[in-house]
Order: structure tokens, then sequence, then C-alpha cells
């Protein structure tokens, strides 16, 4: 077999690491993200006035990899409210936004209201939100941006500020 | 003398291919079996423990954007493949390939490995601080190397000419090696590992992490490894033992590493002392002898960075470095018999300082300015006998260097970006250079991104080519007049990811050198010169693949075509034409722990007068999954098959090819406290 033969072969060999299922695979470090969401949304306080709805709105893009484990947890219970997984386009009213750090804003959105914003992955010096879910040595930890939170008038229990990485 | 392998490259790549496939098969059953995890009802603290399945730093939607085909290895596979040096790892990227001839490793990069040269042609970075030395401008990878493996967060490798940022050594490559965080480490970690042939590695390290983003790296290590009796059949005569070296293989390193960051400041240092026993006899030494080597390295650096508003951000160091070389060998005398020992040796130092600006104001635009200045305050060599007392060197040299680089990363509408860099390089021994680059990235669907890129680079000679001289029998011929060597090179790169846990990617390269450095003997003299005398071309394909299914099993392959001439059409010394690797890493779930076997095969290749078979090896590692807290545990046994197969040595060498080393198995215990 020569070169160009062998090399054919890889071709059409290689690409069948890619075409196979993964969905299952990728779920899991997403549904890993989204628990931790979840879990933050618990040991959050959003400001009175700025909780009447039942529901606990939670705006994301479909094009995020995190979507369908955040649409797993519609219905959940989070301290009296119920989680709801909605595209956040313009205008919508969120409790929670998340964002992939690669389509992070570059700096705080003004119309933000009382959103916390959760920002999936390492910011390249772009906006980092309230809360920022990274990546560490194959685990997930968090860090806190207090102003942030304090800018959208939200707070986060004591417990949760324990186990942030870092809180600024 | 000629090796001859009978392992088959081809049914080589069928088998591996058939491994492959048997690994996809069981990642489907691992996939079938799973349950989903009911992770949501777990608590923060219980999250805080669970590993993520791969990392999805491999796949950053920066690294489609990148003017390059950036490879990613972590510290995952790290210690899935058990890799104890960045030597292992690099060997497992595509196009990449090490050598080693008993006293250092060697890097070839598509096809160049060039005889004499201490991997002065990949620039080797330490969290973005150049550690390339200022005498043989060595990019340590081997046991010599500045960090423990087990302190390496990521290795990224930026294949390709990297002058256009970085200015000389930036020729086939950047490696840069980010270390782990006192936060990823968390606490007190020791470890220690027993093998064959006496191998021992010993590790303590300490992390810890302040909530106000303040990190704390600390950690000591050593290893030694007796090393075997081998057989050189080129030595086989009673008067030389019978070819055989009796236990002057042996190695031993100590390290030592901090890091405290702060605010916006790093502060990083570094330390290593290896020595190793030269059982090769090379430059002709006399056979059978107690040679060794002794290289210690030592550097710091002091790092800030800071974004003073949201679109413009500064970073600046000073850095400091040492490197000191000692050759002790036993020669024979030109006349009467009888031998002597000769010292051969060298001190680098150098410091410098760096600073650059990133602007993101322009819209459309990321801009990044720069300015380096090193000053290289030591290029000393040295040779002398013991006995009659002999100088035969003592050059003490200094220089220094200066640059500035442009970079502008423009983004052409929602598909396309311009990546556009410039730099200028002052040598105050070869002069000034240029060294522009060009790279154009499409996105041509959300997975899939083409890019074309164009780059130039350039190495220095440095002072061990330019300034070595012993007029002796086995020695060299300095050459002042040594012109800096350069690259072009054109590359087609397509990159196809079609989610966060896996990718295939396709490059076709064309490089052309002009000038190229090589060391070889000169006939009229017979001593060892390196002259500019060379082109040379190179052109090839590489193809890689690599995915992450359920369960966690990860699958990778890549092969690579590579055609690598001088200017008079003939193959280039040590240029495989064909690699192929692969590796899979499954979980053993009854035992909590994983299995990785990996392969690699390269194709034969041309030594100094006749050429070495290709060749096969096959490692395999089962570790523990890798808790946070607790013992972890591996067992390791490499070259598993027990192939017998060499490198090409160099011209300094009587052998044409020095053999690798045999099966041999290591086993760790580590704990955390």
């Amino acid at each position: 077999m020569g070169p160009c033969l062998r090399l054919a072969a890889a071709l059409l060999a290689l690409p069948l690491l890619s075409a196979a299922p993964s969905c299952r695979a990728q779920g899991q470090d997403d549904q890993l993200k989204a628990a931790y969401i979840l879990n933050i949304a618990l040991f959050t306080t959003w400001p009175p006035a700025a909780a009447p709805a039942k529901a606990l709105t939670v705006c994301a893009s479909p094009q995020h990899s995190l979507w369908d484990s955040l649409r797993e947890l519609d219905g959940r219970n989070v301290n009296g409210r119920t989680w709801a997984t909605v595209d956040g386009g313009p205008g919508k009213a969120c409790d929670i936004v998340v964002v992939a750090a690669a389509r992070a804003p570059r700096s705080a959105p003004k119309e933000a209201g009382n959103a916390l914003y959760v920002i999936d992955g390492t910011p390249s010096g772009t906006y980092a939100g309230a809360i920022n879910l990274v990546e560490e040595s194959q685990h997930i930890r968090f860090d806190v941006d207090t102003r942030e939170a304090t800018r959208a008038g939200i707070k986060f229990s004591s417990r949760l500020l324990r186990l942030a990485r870092n809180v600024t | 003398m000629i090796l001859v392998f009978r392992h088959s490259f081809l049914m080589s790549c069928v088998l591996t291919g058939a491994a492959l496939s048997f690994s996809s098969s069981l990642a489907h059953a691992a996939q079938d079996e799973a349950g989903a995890p009911a992770l949501a009802d777990l608590p923060l603290e219980q999250l805080m423990q669970v590993q993520t399945v791969t990392s999805a730093s491999r796949f950053e939607q920066s690294l489609s954007d990148a003017p390059s085909a950036v490879a990613v290895l972590t510290s995952q596979e790290i210690r899935e493949y058990g890799w104890r040096t960045l030597a292992d790892a690099l060997a497992s990227l595509p196009g990449l390939y090490v050598s080693s001839d008993r006293n250092y490793a060697y890097l070839g990069a598509r096809g160049f490995l060039r005889p004499g040269d201490y991997d002065s042609r990949f620039l080797l970075l330490i969290d973005g601080m150049r550690t390339n030395d200022s005498v043989y401008d060595q990019a340590s990878i081997g046991t010599e190397a500045l960090l423990d493996m087990d302190l390496v967060e990521r290795i990224e490798y930026v294949p390709g000419p990297g002058a256009a940022v970085y200015g000389s050594n930036a020729l086939f490559g950047v490696i840069n090696v980010i270390t782990k965080s006192g936060s990823a480490l968390g606490g007190v970690r020791a470890a220690q590992s027993f093998g064959s042939l006496g191998e021992r590695r010993s590790r303590v390290t300490f992390g810890a992490h302040g909530q106000d983003g303040s990190d704390v790296v600390l950690s000591a290590s050593s290893y030694a490894r007796r090393g075997g009796d081998l057989y050189f059949p080129e030595f086989d005569s009673p008067d030389s033992g019978n070819g055989i070296a009796h236990g002057l293989d042996g190695d031993r390193a100590r390290n030592l590493f901090a890091k405290l960051h702060r605010g916006g400041f790093t502060l990083s240092a570094g330390y290593v002392a290896r020595t190793k026993g030269v059982p090769t006899a090379s430059y002709g030494a006399v056979f059978d002898a107690p040679d060794s080597i002794r290289d210690t390295q030592a550097f710091a650096d002091l790092a800030y960075e800071s974004a003073l508003t949201s679109d413009l951000s500064v970073a600046a160091s000073l850095f400091w470095g040492r490197a000191d070389y000692l050759g002790v060998g036993l020669y024979p005398n030109d006349e009467g018999g009888g031998a002597h020992v000769n010292v051969d040796g060298d001190h680098a130092a150098w410091y410098g300082t760096n600073a650059h600006v990133s602007y993101r104001g322009l819209r459309g635009h990321r801009l990044l300015a720069g300015v380096e200045l090193q000053r290289n305050r030591r290029r000393d060599q040295f040779s002398y006998d013991i006995a009659p007392a002999v100088s035969w060197l003592d050059d003490r040299r200094s220089s220094h260097r200066d640059a500035a680089f442009v970079e502008d990363e423009w983004r052409v509408g929602r598909k396309t970006i311009v990546n556009a860099g410039l730099r200028y390089d002052r040598d105050s021994e070869t002069g000034g250079k240029f060294s522009p680059r060009l790279a154009l990235i499409r996105t041509l669907t959300p997975a899939d991104t083409l890019k074309l890129l164009y780059g130039t680079a350039f190495r220095t000679p440095n002072a061990y080519e330019q300034y070595y001289a012993i007029p002796a029998a086995g020695g060299q011929e300095a050459n002042p007049d040594l012109r800096p060597e350069q690259i072009r090179t054109h590359e087609l790169v397509w990159e196809h990811r079609p989610d966060a846990y896996g990718k295939v990617s396709l490059s076709l390269f064309h490089y052309r050198m002009h000038g190229l450095i090589t060391q070889a003997l000169d006939a009229s003299t017979g001593l060892l010169r390196f002259t500019n005398t060379e082109r040379a071309t190179a052109h090839g394909a590489e193809l890689s693949g690599e995915h992450t299914f359920a369960g966690g099993v990860r699958v990778r392959a890549n092969y690579s075509w590579q055609q690598a001439t001088d200017d008079r059409g003939l193959e280039l010394v040590n240029s495989p034409h064909r690699l192929f690797k692969a590796g899979a890493s499954l979980p053993w779930t009854a035992l909590g722990a994983r299995l990785a076997g990996e392969w690699q095969c390269a194709s034969q290749r041309l030594t100094e007068h006749a050429r070495v078979g290709g060749h096969c090896s096959a490692n395999l590692v089962l570790s523990s999954a890798g808790s946070r807290a607790g013992w972890d545990w591996s067992v390791g046994l490499y070259n598993a098959l027990d192939r017998a197969y060499g490198d090409p040595a160099g011209p300094a060498f009587v052998q044409e090819a020095i053999e690798r080393e045999g099966r041999s198995v290591v086993g760790k215990l580590a704990y955390r406290f």
C-alpha cells in the first residue's frame, strides 16, 4: 500500500471518530455544569420585587452546549419557584442568564435588570458575570463577583461564598 | 551497522486500527450501559468532587480562531498515558517524533531532526516564559527538563513558525507548558514510584489558594535510574569489553519549582540538576569508561498582568536564567597509548524584560504590540584535559538581542479572521531580521474551519555552533561566519469540531529552509563543523482525530506523511516519511481505574551511512481515576511488546543507531493529605 493509499484509508477512517455518537458523553459534563447552576440558584436570593413570578426563568441560547442539560431541569423546585429554561432573546426578562465564555459580552450588560449572569468557561478579557464556571484539572469550579451580584440586587448565601474558588 | 526490524509498519497500522475499532465498540457498550447520573440531586460539595469527562480546554473556540493547528495535551492525558517527560507527551502529537542518544531527548518535526541540534529549533515556554538557554539554545524536554510532569496542567503545541511573535528558535514550533495552580493541587501531595532498572521518583508538592485569588505552588522532586548494561556491536572486540558498556546508563535528577500569585503579579522560579551517564563513547571517548554529563538550569520570572480598561490590557515581565553543562569523559591519548580525562562544558546566563499591550477598542480588531530585551550575560564554553593539563577551549562571550512586534487579529465579517503579525529582531551577533506572518481563517460551518497560513521564521546560530572548537581527533571546528537559518512555510488546515468532545483535522504543508545549519564531518580536517550550506524542503500531510465517548472512553489517532529533502533532492537524515500514533483510554469501573494504551509507529529513517528500520512501540498504563483526595496509583508498561528499535545517531557517534529501551515497568503511588 503506497503512502497515498494509506492516507486515503486514514482519511476515511478518522472522521468516523467524530461521526460516532457523542451526545451522552457531552451531556455528562454539561449535566455537571447545569447541576452547578441549579445548586447556585438554591443559594441565591433575588430581590422580592423582582421575583413575583412562580417561574425561575433561565435564559440561554439553544446553540449553547448546556441548553439540553438546562432544559432537563425544567420543572425543578428552586426555593418555591419552578425552573424554566427559555431561549433568551433580546428583551426577555430573565432570573438567570447562562452564556458561553466565547459569546460573553465585552462588558457588563446595561439592561441586565436583576438577572444573575453565569459565564460558562474562562472569558478572555470579556465579561465574567457574577458567577463564572471554570474548569480546573478536570473539575468544575466557580468564581463569584459580589460587586456584579450587588449591582443586580442579588445576594449569595455564605455557604456558596465559602465554596467558591475566588470571591471578588 | 544497519538495524533491521522485522516488524511491519503496515501490520502495525492494521493492528492499531483493529485496536481502535475494539475501543470504539467498547465505547458504545459503555454508552449503552451508562445511566444518566442524577447530578442535579447532588449537593455542591459533592459536585466539586466529580471529574469532568474531558478537558474543555482541548476544544475551545479560541483554538479554532488561532492562526495555527494548535494541539493541546492535558494533565488528564499525562496521568492516563503515564508520560514521564515532555518528550513522551510531545511524541504523541501529529508530525512530531523523538530520538534519543542516551544523553538527551531530541524532537523532530515534519521530517526535520538535524544531527547536533539540541532542540534549538523549538521554543520552549513555561507559563509563557522562554527557557531556551544562551549557549545551546536548548529546549530541555527529557529528564533534564525543568518541570516534573505532575506539575503540568496543559501543554500547548503550536506547529509551524512562531518567529512573528517569539523571534529566534520558534522555527518548527512553540511548546508552551502551563503549570498547575495551587488551587488545582489543593494541599500537600506526595508521590513515589519504582520501576525497572532501578527507577525511582519521589515528589512532594504543596498547593494553596486564597479566595482573593492568591495562589501558591511549591514542589520538590527527585528521580534516579540505575540503567543496565548495554551492548554495542560496533565496539565488540576483546580490547573494549566485547562491546558491553557496564552500568553506564544511569540517570538522576533533582527538581525544585515555586509559583506565587497575588493580585496581578506572578513570581515563579525553578531549578533542575541532572546527571546522566554516557554509555555510547561518543566524540571518540574510550568505550566502557564512566563518562557523564551534568546539566543544571535555573530560572526566575516576575510577571505582571492587568486589564487597564475593558479594551486595554498590559502584561510585562522580568526574567532571569542560567544553565550550566559539564561533561567529563575519558579519551584515548593521541600518542603512546593510555587515556586522559577531558572536562567540557559551558556557562549560560541571561536576563531581560518584555512587555506587551493588547487593545480591542477598534471594532473587529484585536491588536497586540510588544517589545522584548534580552542580554545573554554569559555564553561561555570551555574544554580542558586533566593530566596532562591542556586547555583546548576557553571561549567567553556575551550578546544581546532586542525585538519589537505587532499583531492584529481582524474579524472581517462574522466568518473570516485575518491574522497578521510582524516582528523585528536585532541580534548583536547576526544583525536585524524581520519575520512576517499572515493567516486567513474562514469559518465554513459552525463546526468547520479552514485556515490558510503563511509564515516565516529564523534561528540565529547558537554559541556552540559558532564558537565551539577542539582541534583534536573527534573534535570540532568553529565557524564564526554562520548566518541565521530561515524557514518559509505555507500550510492549509481544515479543522472539524462537531462538539466540545472531538475533532478531526487535516493539514497540508510546504516548508522551505535556507541556510540550514548542519553539523557534518569536514573531510579535509577530520573535524566536525557546522555550516550554512544546505537548503531543504519538506511537504506533507497530517491527519488527526480524537473523540470522547459516553462513559469517558477517549480515543485518538493521527497519521503523518512527510517528504523532507535537501537541495539535491536527497532524503534527510532521521526523517521518517510516515508516522502513525494512536491511543485509547477506557474506564475500568470495577477497579475504579482507567486503562490506557498507546501505539506509536515511524517508518524507516536514514542514518549517517545506513538506515534504521521502521518500528512500532506500545505502552500500557493502568491508573486510578485521579481522585482529589486520598490514594492515587498507577502501573505502566513501557515498550510493552519489547520491540527492538533504534534512533539514528549523529556524526559524533561510531554507532549508526542507538538502541532504545526495551520493556520496562513502573509503579507509582501518590497520596493527598
